[in-house]
């Protein structure tokens, strides 16, 4: 029987590959994930845990510049992270060294001067909790950052820091009270 | 503060909303990862460094064992021969310069000097510098010979012996090769 177009009149199934999610579904189904692909789900699940661990160290307008540092330095080395359970924890401490990096090189920076007018009004609440987020110690801001401005859950912090979930609890439950202090909250 | 919606955001709690809302600008933005180095690029300095390594690594094995060499051949010759108690060598070891040395400086006699200087150089740094100075002054190769010892007699004996095969060997090889080629002559004229 010749094949012509009115023939093909079924078709078994369609797969929509433009969809990253479903290129990554089937990857992880077939169990063979190229490098790019794997990277792309990497930055996907783990950018807000390193973008939170930047934040509680540096300066704002650096930590979009270090964060994609980090993934470049993560990237170059994934093939020899053998855990990928442990994948996080392993961002963490990539960023934390990268944030220490970024203070002991000598980057020269300009400051601005009083003519530059920046529009304050909306920054200006944000900007003061996070400043006072900022000046707790290193245990509790981490914690708060991922908390409060990621979005993160207890338990997802834990689980992605590797940290121990009765810390994490209690590192949220002491900075909030320290938070409170700073901001010059009355406990009702 | 409810500890519940702090720790799994079930439930509400009013205070923390609020620092959720405020601090949400700050929040990661999720956008297309970085871009990564192309995948096609060779890292040449690498392969450079890598390729000069390989060379170096070679031409220090190669010195070595030219160095090796000859370090063997020159021990197995005069080596052991100590300066200080064979005058005569040592004068027809040394070169004009030394001789130039000796008349300038009235410090000790030669003699001495000598066997100072060949407690001091390692040898094969000695066997360097005299096989510079046997370059400019060549020495007759029996006087050598007789300070053999006897494993170095048998060494030499041997080697002699081989040198002797070979050359016959070869003698027979050049002997075909004529053979073939007056072989060759002859039947290239009957032809004609």
């Amino acid at each position: 029987m010749p094949i012509n177009e009115n023939t093909v009149t079924c078709q078994p199934f369609h797969l929509d590959l433009q969809s990253t999610d479903r290129k990554h579904e089937i990857s992880e189904r077939m169990g063979e994930l190229d490098i790019e692909t794997e990277f792309e789900l990497l930055y996907k699940k783990y950018g807000p845990l390193v973008h939170g661990v930047l934040l509680a160290r540096l300066p704002r307008d650096e930590v979009q510049d270090v964060l994609q540092e980090v993934f470049l330095g993560a990237f170059k080395n994934l093939r020899s992270l053998r855990d990928k359970d442990a994948a996080g924890a392993w961002l963490v401490k990539l960023a934390r060294n990268h944030a220490a990096n970024f203070y002991r090189s000598s980057r020269k920076t300009e400051e601005l001067g009083d003519t530059i007018e920046v529009d304050r009004s909306s920054v200006n609440g944000a900007a003061e909790v996070l400043d006072a987020i900022k000046s707790m110690p290193d245990s509790y801001r981490e914690t708060l950052i991922l908390r409060l401005v990621e979005g993160l859950t207890g338990d997802e912090i834990a689980q992605q820091t590797g940290m121990k979930a009765e810390s994490v609890r209690v590192n949220l439950h002491r900075g909030m009270k320290k938070l409170r202090e700073r901001l010059g909250i009355k406990v009702g | 503060m409810n500890e519940e919606y702090l720790w799994s955001k079930k439930g509400s709690d009013r205070e923390i909303e609020t620092f959720e809302s405020l601090l949400s600008e700050f929040r990661f933005k999720e956008g297309p990862p970085p871009e990564l180095p192309a995948s096609n690029i060779v890292n040449v300095g690498s392969q450079f460094k890598s390729r000069f390594s390989w060379a170096a690594l070679f031409a220090t094995a190669a010195a070595a064992v030219v160095l090796g060499v000859i370090w063997i051949a020159r021990s197995t010759g005069d080596g052991n021969v100590d300066v200080a108690n064979t005058p005569a060598r040592t004068s027809s070891v040394s070169s004009g310069n030394e001789n130039r040395t000796e008349a300038t400086n009235s410090y000790g006699p030669p003699v001495q000097k000598a066997s100072l200087r060949s407690l001091k150089r390692p040898r094969f740094v000695k066997t360097i510098f005299r096989t510079r100075r046997e370059m400019r002054n060549p020495q007759p190769t029996v006087a050598k010979a007789e300070n053999l010892t006897r494993d170095e007699r048998y060494a030499y004996d041997r080697l002699m012996l081989a040198l002797s095969i070979t050359g016959s060997k070869l003698k027979v090889v050049q002997d075909t090769i004529d053979r073939k080629s007056d072989l060759d002559q002859r039947s290239n004229r009957n032809e004609k």
